[in-house]
């Protein structure tokens, strides 16, 4: 008898995995990854890159949240993406608004856009998309202009755009921290130097976001759970599922774009 | 007998609910189409507010370059007239000159860059006017999907039968917006 009960209950969890992955990912929206601040499925970008811009994003972030910042500017989150391929692939806008970039619409997506030449990657072009909130302190004139202050700076060379991309992240950075959030320094010279010491490291693997990491936000596994415990199971028998889904996801908070972007 | 009244009953209930159901459908959607349309004119507001920074960067005109400034120029001053006495036609009109006129005046600018495009103030106003008009390209979108909205909802069937006879609203045309505006060099 029990053992019965057993195999219905795990029948019902092969079940629920599989409606679940039955189910058409949103119409077919590139899902944020699992660090949020840094999406390169290409791998265009150095690992240090890609590291150093979740680092820096995440602390952007924590430091955004402190209590002494006015709580409708609070949250600020700075998106990097990279694509290869034609631009007309994706919606800058519609992707902003799905990953909900920033807490109270102060988010900034940076997309960078590239083609591919036998193994290489050619930068392209780079579009630049502000939040709703965000936009009252960096118009898009300004991010012009930290554009080509930091992500074309001469001093950095033309091939390495993980540099200029660095560069332009805590260009981006540094504008926020002292124009919105009123710091009185931020020393992008001794970031730019701290990447360049770990430049060409490999810090460690990027995580990758699993199939398990979104079954607790899917309906049709919550009915499977009910039907199980409707038939008798234990909710004791998901343990395992909880396991393949541990390790912290980074999100977005909501944020809002009406579609103030640029490329260039 | 009382069958009959019955299936008076049950018939008016349906129709009443059908009406109910039409006509706050339309008020609904009739005022969402209000409202983004007030959305649109504040995106175009805002980006008129842009082409003066962009033509501020252009320093020196010639008469060509003059021309186009100056039909901007009256353009947005029927634009605002328009605005304040809420006239949509010539709003419309306003808005097909002004943004007509300054695609052309962009172009041309781009085909003369060794007089006027070489500074970074130009590069960042036309960042800054690129951004703004897909702020506005946008509006014009989520304006357009309320207008189809409410044109489905007051032309099919049984809606048609209450609210069938107001006018439908014409979508936006988008063509001054949905153009690759030229880009320049780094």
């Amino acid at each position: 008898m029990l053992e019965k009960r057993i195999i219905i209950v795990w029948m019902m969890i092969v079940l629920s995995i599989f409606l679940t992955g039955c189910q058409p990912a949103s119409d077919s929206i590139l899902e944020p990854s699992k660090l949020f601040y840094v999406h390169d499925n290409s791998h265009t970008l150095l690992n240090a890159t890609s590291w150093s811009v979740f680092n820096y994003g995440e602390a952007l972030y924590i430091d955004s949240n402190n209590d002494a910042i006015p709580e409708f500017i609070q949250g600020s989150q700075v998106v990097v993406l990279t694509h290869v391929g034609d631009s007309s692939d994706i919606e800058s806008t519609e992707i902003f608004n799905h990953w909900g970039i920033g807490k109270n619409n102060m988010g900034i997506l940076i997309i960078l856009y590239f083609s591919k030449d036998g193994d290489s990657y050619i930068f392209d072009n780079i579009l630049f998309e502000i939040g709703q909130q965000m936009s009252e302190y960096l118009s898009a004139f300004e991010a012009n202009n930290l554009i080509t202050d930091y992500f074309y700076d001469p001093s950095i060379p033309t091939y390495d755009y993980d540099a200029r991309l660095i560069s332009l992240y805590h260009g981006v950075l540094s504008h926020i921290y002292l124009n919105v959030y009123n710091y009185t320094s931020y020393n992008h010279q001794s970031y730019m130097d701290g990447y360049y010491e770990i430049q060409y490291d490999y810090i460690r693997a990027i995580p990758k976001a699993t199939f398990y990491d979104d079954i607790f936000g899917n309906y049709w596994f919550w009915i499977i759970v009910g039907l199980t415990i409707l038939f008798g199971g234990s909710i004791l028998q998901f343990i395992p599922l909880f396991f393949f889904s541990s390790g912290k996801s980074f999100r977005g908070h909501g944020g809002k774009s009406i579609g103030y972007w640029f490329k260039r | 007998m009382y069958i009959l009244v019955g299936v008076i009953l049950t018939f008016f209930i349906v129709v009443a609910a059908l009406w109910i159901s039409a006509y706050n459908g339309y008020v609904i959607k009739d005022n969402d189409i209000s409202q983004k349309r007030g959305n649109v004119y504040a995106a175009l507001s805002t980006r008129y507010e842009k082409m003066g920074a962009m033509i501020d960067a252009i320093e020196s005109a010639n008469t060509t370059v003059q021309g186009y400034l100056d039909t901007i120029m009256a353009a947005r001053i029927s634009f605002a007239d328009a605005l304040a006495t809420n006239d949509l036609e010539a709003i419309d009109a306003s808005v097909t000159e002004i943004n007509s006129t300054f695609i052309n005046l962009v172009s041309y600018v781009e085909d003369n860059p060794s007089s006027y495009n070489t500074t970074g103030l130009y590069a960042s106003a036309l960042a800054e006017f690129n951004a703004s008009t897909n702020v506005v390209l946008n509006a014009i979108l989520a304006y357009n999907q309320s207008v189809t909205n409410y044109n489905n909802h007051i032309k099919t069937f049984p809606n048609n039968m209450f609210v069938g006879s107001n006018a439908s609203f014409e979508p936006y045309a988008v063509e001054n917006y949905n153009k690759t505006l030229p880009t320049f060099s780094g």
